[in-house]
């Protein structure tokens, strides 16, 4: 039986949870412009001939996980690809290949005005709130299995293997089957996105909860560090300890409360207390990435205590209601994220109005879905002003 | 147009979180506990109701509040504080209140509590810039 999520507090939790992502991501018309600037370069490099002829360029990070997240004010989305080229990289220095790589985005007027040399990666800076980092990579063993590449490692100043695209098919094999998603059931009208898979650009394509999951961890931990950036843990470490952690849970809010509780358990049991664990890459074990951890224990300290406030925040979460619930979200995430959110909830109950969804449950006066027994068939009106 | 008593007879019958009682045998006194959504507090709401008049709508319990940056309650008459609900021209006289007057109470609740948030009124309504 479906219902609407006014009447489900783990779908109406999801629901806003799932708009806070929404109002905190790239828009439909950056996502586009991205996608545009990333196939008019990648076009241009794969037919340039020279060392870059027919290279691989496919986004890394954030961009590719679809776990996005507006940095806090005054900075710009940072949205990461890889170009990677089929060829020996022990006869090539990294610095040979990063110089030859910046030439040939310079010798175009379209992009020679938009170059920031990074350490290891060129920027292409546009004026749009975001920017996007290639870093040229070889492939590690053209016999071997193609996502290991080699990176430039300006700190060691030699190569150093790395497998982002490896890492992203770990990350999609943690999802669940899109047809189950908790709050599915809760968007009448739209049973089609239950039935198949939609691409990613169908406005009834709903996200999976892990990738949610992380984005909310990930802006919790911006406004939570906000007065000491320098202790926040990275995002790497998050994406990956939520998703080694993730069971399949099919709600935003159950994932996030699961993973809470699985840490706490994992650091309760390690409590001879507070022993220190490691995050490393899931597929490339030796591949630390919470090393500073060693030299700074007081990170570990910072983020355990991190993860215990995101599970009593999730605790509060479950018992609160009406303002102080959403005195929570706002503080927690963000006034203007919060507000755009339940906004977004405001004009999707009207548009179900308007389509005749929606209906009153006799006996609550809850706002519910227009059908069964107990149900007052909704009229759409129009709330009437004093002139 | 429909009685007063047979307006209450619907009531009684299928909405037990409304109770009325008849004034005068021409007005129909009604008191109800609403919850609009899941995450709601339960508000306590009377309704004045006399054929042909506007029916007056008050909400007793929670007290409304007004958002921060607002100095008055969006979609309500300043002078008597009953909520708009419907456009002025709009014919009650022939509808049960149940389909109209109580369904619209749930929808203008769940906006206030929206507005009360946000500061915008994000329904459908006449003069909504105001607010």
């Amino acid at each position: 039986m479906k219902k609407l999520v006014t009447e489900d507090k783990k779908a109406f939790l999801d629901d806003i949870l799932k708009r806070i992502t929404e109002a905190l991501q790239l828009n439909d018309t950056r996502r586009k412009l991205v996608e545009e600037r990333y196939k008019s370069v990648s076009t241009f490099i794969e037919e340039s001939p020279g060392l870059f002829f027919d290279a691989k360029i496919y986004s890394q990070g954030s961009y590719r996980l679809g776990t996005t997240v507006k940095p806090r004010q005054g900075e710009e989305y940072d949205l990461d690809f890889v170009v990677q080229i089929h060829k020996n990289w022990k006869v090539l220095s990294f610095s040979e290949v990063y110089n030859l790589f910046k030439d040939l985005i310079e010798s175009d007027d379209r992009w020679k005005d938009l170059v920031i040399e990074k350490t290891r990666c060129i920027r292409l800076n546009y004026a749009d709130e975001f920017h996007m980092d290639i870093i040229s990579t070889c492939t590690e063993n053209i016999h071997g299995d193609i996502n290991r590449i080699m990176v430039p490692d300006r700190a060691e100043h030699c190569w150093g293997i790395s497998n982002p695209e490896g890492y992203a098919l770990w990350f999609e094999k943690k999802y669940i089957a899109q047809r189950n998603i908790y709050l599915s059931d809760f968007y009448p009208g739209m049973e089609l996105r239950a039935a198949q898979d939609l691409p990613k650009d169908n406005p009834n394509y709903l996200k999976q909860p892990l990738q949610h999951a992380v984005q909310l961890i990930k802006r919790y931990r911006d406004v939570y560090f906000e007065r000491q950036m320098d202790m926040a843990p990275s995002s790497i470490v998050l994406t990956t300890l939520v998703a080694k952690l993730y069971e399949g849970e099919n709600s935003i809010y159950e994932t996030i409360q699961k993973v809470v509780e699985r840490f706490r358990m994992a650091v309760e049991t390690e409590k001879l207390y507070y022993r220190q664990f490691h995050v490393s890459n899931p597929v490339l074990p030796d591949e630390i990435f919470t090393k500073e951890w060693n030299k700074n224990p007081k990170l570990f300290e910072a983020f355990v205590l991190f993860m215990k406030s995101l599970y009593e925040l999730w605790e509060k979460l479950h018992t609160s209601n009406g303002t102080d619930l959403f005195n929570l979200l706002k503080d927690n995430f963000g006034t203007g994220a919060f507000d755009a959110a339940y906004k977004a909830q405001g004009l999707f109950m009207q548009s179900l109005r308007d389509r005749g969804y929606t209906g009153i449950i006799k006996g609550t006066g809850m706002a519910g879905i227009g059908m069964g027994h107990q149900i007052q068939k909704d009229r759409p009106n129009h709330f009437h002003g004093e002139e | 147009m429909i009685s007063v008593y047979r307006q209450l007879q619907e009531i009684n019958q299928n909405y037990p979180n409304w109770n009325g009682t008849i004034l005068f045998r021409k007005i129909l006194k009604l008191r109800g506990i609403v919850r609009p959504t899941i995450v709601s507090p339960e508000y306590t709401v009377e309704i004045i109701y006399e054929p042909t008049k506007h029916p007056k709508v008050f909400v007793i319990s929670p007290k409304l509040e007004i958002h921060p940056e607002k100095d008055k309650l969006p979609h309500v008459w300043t002078d008597t504080g009953s909520l708009c609900l419907y456009e002025k021209d709009y014919d009650l006289n022939s509808d049960f209140i149940t389909e109209s007057i109580i369904v619209w109470i749930t929808w203008w609740l769940y906006y206030y509590e929206i507005w009360l948030q946000t500061g915008t009124w994000v329904a459908k309504g006449t003069h909504p810039d105001k607010w």
